[in-house]
């Protein structure tokens, strides 16, 4: 199952592996199982996500412009040095 | 030497010495033969090392990936500018861990750095070449980037100072990202004075780089109190924990406030978790910029999709390969909930818990590294690390962005090892005052 997992992703990646890297790549699939079941353990109920350090100031600025409506949380992206803010709805 | 007892002739001298002793230490990827700055400013005629993510325009910028090799970038970086604009003399780009993934400074195109202290040893990673500059007094200062610890591991190896401002002081415009969210460019340093200098100068207002906070807080004076983070205190060798318990007694014979703290240590336990899953979904998403389109090498007359793939697979290591696909599996419908959301939820518990207590002339301390630097052929870079608390509290100010930064603390069989420092988000001016003054307590040689 995991090796069929892993073909998908490699095929939308665009990315070969050779042998060695694909059994490595399964073991990291066994990590990723470990990561998911760790934090599972965590009880997160009424946490909200940290997504950058800034979201704080960012958030306030932007909660100011749409009148504290909390629907809206912020997501910061840097790409090539450009940072573009992306409202969600949750 | 500071960056003052630097002349045209020093200059000269230090950068051919640098050249010979690359051939031992492999600190470089490429020099710049042109170096010469004829700007005046603070650091006129200072030899200054960048790290090799970090763009120039007057030389190659890798990032110790096969993948970049030939790539020439047509600006600098505005740390860069900044720093030019201030009689910088751009000497090299330091080697890195590939596309800084990596935790010891040895998975670069280039080969490993080695560690002037014991070249059988790591350095520690992914700012090897810039703390191993510093080290051999080729340079005052050295620009690096640290994502988890990778400005303050290779300072404490290499008995260098390594300072992470807080997150968004200093533009990242021309920075090769990996993870948004915790990238800090930084300065690893032979003195403070330089290190104040040169931190005010790359932290001055950029427009190109949105994320930038221009809100650093004006240091205040002593007296400073220090928070002992216990649940690393209690798992180092017994050789640091005996020199921070003389620390400790100097502090308190100085009658400085000095509180141990024990922190939730079933939270902490998933740091190297929260970072495996943040970090490596950040990346998948950035490094999706390289499919060989824009920086081409191979397969030039191949349709787009074998031109993407033919690129990735040969230029890419084993390791990068591993958090492109670890990334985007995270980010995947199935799993984003329960991983990379996750995650995040778990990373505001750890800040939550990291900030509290700290005010402007408070800080937490702990022993940089739990131990000396490792042998090389004894360690090997994973994605996921160990869950002791005492390798991996560095990260935590990644999370938050508080400013934080490791000094020379003492030696083991002659092999260095730091003391860390972190303050409140923002306070990095206060921050630099108190690891200045530990360092006089500490006694080292780098007032």
């Amino acid at each position: 199952m995991k090796e069929g997992a892993i073909k998908v992703l490699l095929s939308r990646l665009h990315l070969d592996l050779n042998e060695i890297e694909f059994q490595q790549m399964v073991k990291e699939f066994h990590n990723f199982e470990k990561a998911e079941s760790l934090l599972k353990e965590i009880d997160t109920s009424g946490v909200e996500p940290c997504f950058s350090p800034l979201e704080i100031e960012i958030e306030s600025k932007i909660n100011d412009s749409y009148h504290n409506d909390k629907s809206v949380f912020i997501n910061t992206d840097l790409v090539d040095g450009y940072v573009s803010i992306k409202r969600v709805l949750k | 030497m500071k960056a003052k007892d630097y002349n045209e002739n020093l200059l000269k001298l230090k950068f051919e010495v640098a050249k010979e002793l690359n051939k031992k230490y492999n600190f470089v990827t490429n020099f710049n033969d042109n170096y010469y700055n004829d700007k005046e400013g603070i650091f006129k005629n200072t030899p200054i090392y960048i790290k090799d993510n970090l763009v120039t325009k007057d030389i190659k910028t890798t990032a110790a990936s096969k993948f970049l090799l030939d790539y020439q970038s047509p600006f600098d970086a505005s740390v860069v500018k900044y720093l030019k604009d201030e009689g910088a003399c751009i000497v090299g780009k330091t080697n890195m861990d590939e596309l800084a993934m990596g935790a010891n400074g040895k998975n670069s195109v280039f080969g490993p750095c080695i560690n002037p202290f014991d070249d059988t040893r790591v350095v520690g990673g992914s700012s090897s070449g810039s703390a191993v500059a510093v080290a051999l007094d080729l340079a005052p200062l050295a620009i690096a980037s640290d994502t988890g610890d990778s400005i303050r591991r290779p300072a404490s190896f290499t008995n260098t100072i390594g300072f992470k401002p807080s997150y968004g002081l200093v533009s990242r415009f021309g920075l090769i990202p990996y993870a948004d969210s915790l990238d800090t460019i930084g300065i690893i340093a032979n003195n403070y004075f330089d290190l104040r200098n040169c931190f005010r100068i790359i932290s001055k207002k950029d427009s190109n780089d949105l994320s930038q906070q221009a809100i650093v807080k004006k240091a205040n004076q002593e007296p400073y109190k220090f928070i002992i983070f216990k649940n690393c205190y209690d798992e180092v060798s017994s050789y640091i924990k005996s020199e921070m318990d003389d620390l400790i007694k100097q502090l308190k014979k100085k009658e400085i406030e000095v509180i141990f703290k024990e922190y939730d240590s079933e939270l902490l336990k998933v740091i190297p978790t929260v970072y495996y899953l943040i970090a490596n979904a950040e990346a998948s998403s950035n490094l999706a910029s390289l499919q060989g389109v824009t920086f081409a090498r191979n397969g030039y007359d191949l349709d787009y999709q074998d031109l993407i793939k033919e690129n990735r697979s040969q230029n890419l290591s084993s390791l990068v390969k591993r958090r492109l696909v670890i990334g985007t599996h995270s980010l995947n419908q199935d799993h984003y909930s329960s991983s990379y959301l996750k995650a995040c939820k778990v990373r505001r518990m750890l800040n939550n818990m990291y900030q509290k207590d700290l005010d402007d002339n408070t800080f937490i301390l702990a022993p940089t590294t739990n131990k000396v630097a490792s042998y090389s052929d004894q360690v090997e870079d994973d994605l996921m690390f160990s869950d002791a608390v005492s390798e991996n509290h560095l990260i935590l100010a990644n999370f938050s962005g508080q400013p934080s930064i490791s000094i020379p603390f003492s030696f083991k069989n002659k092999m260095p090892y730091g003391l860390s420092l972190t303050g409140s988000l923002y306070n990095d001016n206060n921050l630099i005052n108190a690891a200045e003054f530990l360092a006089k307590i500490i006694g080292d040689d780098y007032e």
